[in-house]
């Protein structure tokens, strides 16, 4: 099974070179709903997030000669999602870091019982875009600071104390979101 | 105590792997349409390019084909003008009215030979012999030199390209010319007043 997946990937790939509709109409209805996905963890609307994915599609299309062969397509493609939201984000919005946080403060504290029962996607959209820009990159996507600097273009401790203030932010989000629920499920 | 595991980023991060979200448009015909736009795109650039190279080949060959053949014309036109006027002018006027023009520029045969007659007429005689013959001299320049405003400058040029005469000075003095110049030093300054062609026969 495992060859006879390799070969259809192999397949796929050297079919998206050749720029193939049929083969990149199967890439799209493999991946669209995983990159929206992703593309709603940075953007909040939907409709701006759908566009990025049409941007993103399209330079994955146009720019597979790029793509080496010897890593995961699925992941190539979606760093250029990730990098085309991020784009967005940039030129539609007025992101502000803020840096007044002195690194000895940057502690972890551990979290108490967190249950599954949240929503995390509407924690992400309350807070902050430099936050969430940082806290996705960091937490979803796996960068390290040093890459989260080079992305966004600022320096290591911005970087640190933005991750820290959104951690902080959305366990006060998290709080308030079950503590509401609570109030919800008391008066039902 | 919360394991790693529990913790809130990773409950964040598991939620946001295992969702899938369905667009709510069909985003597949806008990814077409784009494709599509930027294919006409790219092909619209390529006929700009070949239109824009067309136009510049054409201009250029406007541009430099054009005064290449107005040049031709124009030479035509000098050349006609050069053969019409010049046979029949310049034999006539060359003798008659151009003779001043010749004189002042010591291009004209003739002038050599009055200064040379002058010349062999001055050596021998007495300084009052001289002075005589220098009068008539004078005469004789004085005649040249009324002529000259009624010259007209197209003649003149007329006659310059006809002929072909070299239109510069010769740097050099006539030795003999010096000579007599030198000689006659003071009779030659009275006549300055007169505007006498002499003065340019010296030459600087």
């Amino acid at each position: 099974m495992k060859i006879l997946f390799g070969n259809k990937k192999e397949d796929l790939l050297s079919r998206l070179k050749k720029q193939d509709p049929a083969a990149q109409k199967i890439f799209y209805e493999q991946n669209v709903k995983k990159f929206l996905s992703v593309g709603k963890s940075y953007i909040t609307d939907l409709y701006q997030a759908e566009d990025c994915i049409i941007k993103a599609f399209c330079k994955i299309f146009k720019h597979i000669e790029s793509f080496r062969g010897d890593g995961n397509l699925e992941g190539w493609a979606r760093r250029i999602v990730v990098n085309e939201c991020l784009n967005f984000i940039k030129s539609h919005k007025t992101v502000f870091y803020i840096d007044d946080i002195n690194s000895s403060f940057l502690v972890e504290v551990q979290d108490d019982e967190i249950t599954v029962d949240f929503d995390a996607q509407e924690l992400l959209n309350q807070l902050p875009d430099a936050y969430r820009m940082v806290f996705n990159l960091y937490v979803l996507e796996g960068y390290s600071h040093q890459e989260i600097s080079d992305t966004l273009q600022i320096s290591l401790a911005v970087s640190k104390t933005q991750l820290f203030r959104a951690k902080e932010k959305l366990r006060v989000l998290y709080l308030q979101q079950q503590k509401t629920k609570r109030n919800e499920h008391a008066q039902r | 105590m919360s394991t790693h595991k529990d913790n809130l980023e990773h409950q964040i991060k598991k939620q946001i792997e295992e969702r899938e979200i369905t667009p709510s448009r069909d985003l597949w015909s806008e990814i077409e349409l784009q494709k599509e736009q930027k294919k006409s795109g790219s092909y619209m650039t390529w006929v700009w390019a070949a239109a824009s190279i067309v136009l510049a080949f054409g201009l250029g060959f406007v541009l430099f084909s054009n005064p290449s053949e107005k040049g031709k014309t124009q030479h035509t036109e000098i050349a006609e003008i050069k053969n019409e006027p010049a046979p029949k002018e310049s034999s006539e006027k060359v003798n008659k009215d151009t003779e001043p023009v010749y004189a002042d520029k010591n291009t004209d045969p003739e002038k050599k030979d009055i200064s040379t007659k002058i010349i062999d007429e001055v050596q021998p005689s007495k300084v009052l012999a001289e002075q005589k013959q220098i009068l008539p001299q004078k005469e004789s320049t004085q005649m040249i030199v009324p002529q000259l405003p009624k010259i007209k400058t197209e003649q003149i040029m007329a006659q310059v390209d006809s002929s072909k005469i070299p239109a510069k000075r010769k740097k050099y003095v006539d030795p003999s010319t010096l000579l007599f110049s030198v000689e006659h030093k003071d009779v030659i300054e009275k006549t300055k007043e007169s505007n006498v062609a002499s003065v340019d026969l010296n030459g600087k």
